[in-house]
């Protein structure tokens, strides 16, 4: 994806595709944030997506996100 | 028309294969009991500003994608570590060798100094029972952000002779590799010369360093793996 390692270690993706369900994405957000919150409890690492992205690529994602 | 060959695996040799591979990506409950329940961890943000440590240590990087740091506090009079706390970014293992770590340095009352300087990542892969072989690795940051906040303890206190450096040598004298490049090769699975020069490359030109690394080879693996094999 071009992101840098800093960016990927500290990333989840996921990918959907026709067998994904609505139940099954419920359940991930039921569950997922509470271990996210839980190991970035345990880290010491504290980098902001403003730390390892370069200026010109956060606002591109920024731009993509707000036209979606 | 050309014909494919498969090769045919006998159920039998596919079960086993599986089994194998399942073995060796197989927790302990101990293992498993401090990654959800980690010991000796900060509760709050603030509890970690207000903290008042005797030594500090930090190692690794969010880029290599595991990163420990290291708080202790020291009893001046006994030399004995009486509290640990750390922070953990990395696999479940990272984070279950830091907690058990913790756990050995203080319990029955705080482990002496000198003797903390003498555990080796293999004492606390025993006391988790045991972990995954392509694993062990995890458990040697802890150990190094240990040595670390020992390190930053001596030299707040003014014992800088007790202070350990450990810096690289060179060996191998042509491509400039040192024991730390064969440490991490060994840490890596190498178990004989031949694997570790397909890793370094070691010895291909500087051949004089042979059997220096040879020796480094079977220190690194008996530190690391206790011998065995």
């Amino acid at each position: 994806m071009g992101l840098p390692y800093e960016a990927s270690h500290g990333s989840i993706r996921f990918t959907l595709g026709k067998h994904t369900t609505e139940t099954g994405i419920a359940k991930v957000l039921e569950v997922v944030p509470g271990i996210v919150q839980q190991l970035r409890h345990l880290s010491p690492v504290n980098l902001k997506m403003e730390d390892v992205l370069p200026h010109e690529t956060l606002q591109d994602i920024k731009a993509e996100v707000k036209a979606r | 028309m050309s014909i494919e060959l498969k090769p045919i695996v006998h159920a039998d040799v596919q079960a086993k294969k599986v089994a194998a591979e399942m073995e060796e990506w197989f927790y302990t409950d101990v293992v498993k009991d401090h990654f959800f329940n980690p010991r000796n961890i900060f509760k709050t943000q603030k509890e970690i500003e207000d903290y008042k440590p005797d030594g500090v240590g930090m190692v690794g990087s969010p880029a290599c994608g595991d990163m420990m740091k290291m708080w202790i506090k020291v009893d001046t009079a006994s030399d004995n570590i009486t509290e640990c706390k750390w922070q953990t970014f990395g696999c479940g293992s990272a984070i279950a060798s830091t907690s058990m770590l913790s756990v050995m340095l203080t319990e029955n009352g705080g482990m002496k100094i000198d003797q903390a300087l003498q555990l080796k990542p293999q004492d606390i892969v025993k006391r988790l029972i045991d972990l995954p072989q392509r694993k062990f690795h995890c458990s040697v940051l802890g150990d190094k952000a240990l040595r670390a906040a020992i390190n930053d303890h001596f030299r707040k206190t003014g014992q800088n002779q007790r202070v350990v450096i450990e810096g690289a040598k060179v060996i191998d004298k042509i491509l400039k590799i040192t024991d730390k490049d064969i440490e991490e090769a060994v840490l890596e699975g190498a178990v004989t010369f031949e694997d570790v020069q397909k890793k370094t490359k070691v010895g291909i030109q500087d051949k004089s360093c042979i059997p220096e690394v040879e020796q480094l080879i079977r220190f690194y693996r008996e530190k690391f793996f206790g011998g065995e094999k």
